[in-house]
């Protein structure tokens, strides 16, 4: 009692708790679509703590990289468990980042007043991929290898400082020892750090303005005689709960594939990066890994190296303006027109068709698929000033549904 | 909805480039797998130290105790220049399967045919041109081919090995011994990919059955909490 006192005067772990989860409320209506936060900071959570295991076994070396992680998978008591919970941890992430992001598109998160929150989202997601493309070069496999290579020509190309950057990088004209030390550094110490920093920052943001909700409509609009929102309940316990039965679901189906299927027929773990990297075999197709497929995809689709670079920076930064080519007056797509609607699900599905050509090999068919694709990807874009202007949204109701 | 069919359209076009056939001009058997089997991993591991091992290394299964009770150690492994067999030495195969897949081992092993045209004599309908020699004629015997190299290649992955290959020198094994022969072999390689099977296929109904259970606990739980919640809101 006395300790509790004594450390609540020096530090307010308790009026911490009270601010942040007993007296933070949160729309009731929230639906499964929000348990993605609190999974994505699971993710996060167990790839750190597989990670830091995994760092014990791994050494970076070009002779000792690809050996470390095999006798990791076979001598070392559950080294394969923890090998493939941090190889199909990186792709439950993305599946979960994308269901987060895809929420906030469904129900208009990202406007008004949640514009920073939705930017230091997006700069979550860029980390986390530079976090997971840095990580895919350490095991040294032949994928490992050319994949990095790719994507540093891809910076290589850029005109007057893409040569000397690629160089930064890669700490060599080369990718080489030097390169993989690099992204070890980069991938253990930076990303991690910066990445935990930001998603704190992300949280901030969200206590600030509080959660959006599926019908889009702010309940700070409605508060009671003590100043709290009728159509909110107490994180915790509510939330609490609800997210620790999501967090269970999600492991059930996280080690269900973990224990019978653990390289998702290659696409957790690839074939061809069960060789050892080998700087004078080209594998007879370079593949990105599916999260990335989608941006490889616009990449190749258009004709030009570097306008293909270029659109696909732009492909992750244009989101980045969302909050402001929404012009609709409501925010959910419980509320918007037919034609919000049409235009998302054209979205998702460029989007989809965008990961599953850029896994595929470069045919013709492929390439103008891939350029259909890519146009109405950006088309979604261009077209929502006008599109959420012009459509028949209904009136969302005065206080939230359930 | 269109939208499943159009996810299961995608997926099925993809699952078709990934899974063909590669350069295989032959369709593949089907490997039967029965690797909770220790005896039969086992003699698969004795077979592939008897025959393979003058060849092929398996480094990465130092420590594993099937294969070392069937000798296969690191002093017998052989160590080739990457010069040597013209520049194809025979690679290490603690990894091939993930590279391969069972089904391709399984159907390459048993598909030699004489030919002399090629330095070892014979040439392989799975991996045409390839420098492995015949590891099996004492075994197996020896197969002719009974259509024309062109006709095979025209009608790439229409036939089974077995429907354009005819013994025709017996070997010691009766057909039947001799597939059971590889598939130990391709049973132990599959094994020796990812020793972690075994662990995994044991622990797997624990992990997910404790989860299960705790599934049930905290959702009664949760809707316990929120019936309240649902309740009230029903009455304003
Ligand atoms: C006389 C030496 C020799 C023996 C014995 C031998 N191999 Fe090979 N093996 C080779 C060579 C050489 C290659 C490389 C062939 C090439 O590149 O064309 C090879 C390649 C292979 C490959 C393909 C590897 C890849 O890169 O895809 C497999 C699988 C294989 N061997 C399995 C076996 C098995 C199983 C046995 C035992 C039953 C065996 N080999 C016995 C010489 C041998
Ligand atoms: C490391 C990655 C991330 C973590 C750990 C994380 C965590 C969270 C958490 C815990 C919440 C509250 C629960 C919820 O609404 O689901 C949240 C909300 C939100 N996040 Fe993230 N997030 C991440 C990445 C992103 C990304 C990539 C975006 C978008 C580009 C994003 C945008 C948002 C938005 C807009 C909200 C508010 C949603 C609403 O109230 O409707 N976040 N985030």
């Amino acid at each position: 009692m006395s300790l509790n006192k004594w450390i609540n005067d020096r530090l307010p772990i308790d009026d911490f708790v009270d601010q942040h989860l007993r007296h933070y409320y949160a729309p009731k209506n929230l639906n499964f679509l929000y348990f993605f936060g609190s999974l994505a900071m699971l993710c996060l959570g167990i790839q750190i703590l597989s990670g830091i295991w995994l760092l014990m076994y791994y050494e970076p070396t070009v002779e000792t990289a690809f050996d470390s992680v095999e006798y990791l998978m076979r001598d070392i008591p559950f080294g394969w468990l923890l090998r493939y919970t941090h190889a199909a941890g990186a792709s439950a992430f993305f599946v979960i980042l994308y269901m987060h992001v895809y929420r906030a598109l469904l129900y208009g998160s990202y406007r008004k007043p949640r514009e920073l929150l939705w930017l230091l989202g997006l700069f979550l997601l860029i980390l986390v991929m530079a976090e997971s493309y840095t990580g895919y070069i350490l095991p040294w496999g032949q994928m490992s290898y050319w994949a990095a290579k790719v994507i540093m020509n891809i910076f290589g190309s850029i005109p007057v400082i893409g040569p000397p950057l690629m160089h930064l990088i890669q700490g060599d004209y080369v990718i080489s020892e030097a390169t993989l030390q690099r992204f070890f550094a980069f991938h253990v110490v930076v990303f991690p750090m910066v990445l935990l920093g930001v998603v704190f920052i992300h949280l901030c943001a969200l206590h600030t303005v509080g959660s959006n909700n599926p019908d889009g409509i702010e309940i700070k609009d409605n508060l009671d005689k003590d100043g709290i929102p009728v159509d909110g309940v107490p994180f915790h316990p509510y939330f609490t709960i609800k997210d620790i039965v999501a967090a269970v679901v999600f492991l059930i189906i996280f080690f269900a594939v973990i224990f019978y299927d653990p390289t998702f027929h290659g696409l957790i773990l690839e074939k061809e990066n069960f060789i050892p990297a080998d700087p004078l075999v080209t594998p007879p197709e370079i593949k990105p890994t599916w999260y990335l497929a989608p941006y490889y995809a616009i990449l190749r689709a258009v004709p030009d190296q570097l306008l293909g670079a270029l659109a696909m920076l732009a492909s992750l930064f244009i989101f980045a303006f969302m909050p402001w080519l929404d012009r609709a007056p409501v925010k959910s797509m419980r509320y918007k027109g037919t034609r919000s609607r049409v235009s998302l699900f054209l979205f998702v599905v460029s989007f989809l068709s965008l990961m599953v050509l850029g896994l595929l090999p470069a045919t013709p068919t492929n390439t103008i698929l891939a350029r259909i694709a890519t146009i109405v990807f950006f088309g979604f874009f261009l077209t929502l000033p006008y599109i959420t202007v012009y459509d028949n949204h209904k009136t969302p109701p005065d206080r939230v549904r359930m | 909805m269109a939208f499943n069919h159009w996810m299961i359209l995608l997926f099925s076009v993809w699952a078709n480039i990934t899974w063909a056939h590669g350069e295989s001009l032959v369709e593949l058997d089907h490997a039967p797998l029965n690797i909770e089997n220790r005896d039969q991993l086992l003699r698969g591991a004795k077979h592939f130290q008897q025959v393979c091992l003058t060849c092929h290394s398996m480094h990465y299964l130092r420590y594993d105790d099937i294969t070392q009770e069937a000798g296969i150690i690191k002093e017998r492994m052989p160590v080739w220049d990457d010069l040597s067999w013209g520049g194809r030495p025979p690679p290490d195969l603690s990894l091939i399967v993930k590279r391969r897949t069972a089904d391709w081992l399984y159907t390459f092993l048993r598909a030699y045919y004489i030919d002399d045209t090629r330095p070892t004599g014979v040439n392989n309908l799975v991996w045409p041109n390839t420098s492995m020699p015949n590891p099996f004629i004492s075994r197996q015997g020896t197969q002719q081919l009974l259509i024309s190299e062109a006709h095979l290649h025209d009608s790439k992955g229409k036939y089974r090995w077995s429907q354009v290959l005819k013994l025709d020198r017996p070997g010691q094994m009766s057909g039947e011994e001799f597939d059971q022969y590889i598939d130990d072999i391709v049973n132990y390689l599959v094994y020796a990919a990812d020793p972690s099977y075994l662990k995994r296929e044991a622990y797997g109904p624990w992990v997910i059955g404790y989860l299960l259970i705790l599934l049930f606990f905290v959702a009664r739980l949760s809707m316990s909490y929120w019936d309240d919640v649902k309740r009230k809101h029903h009455m304003k």
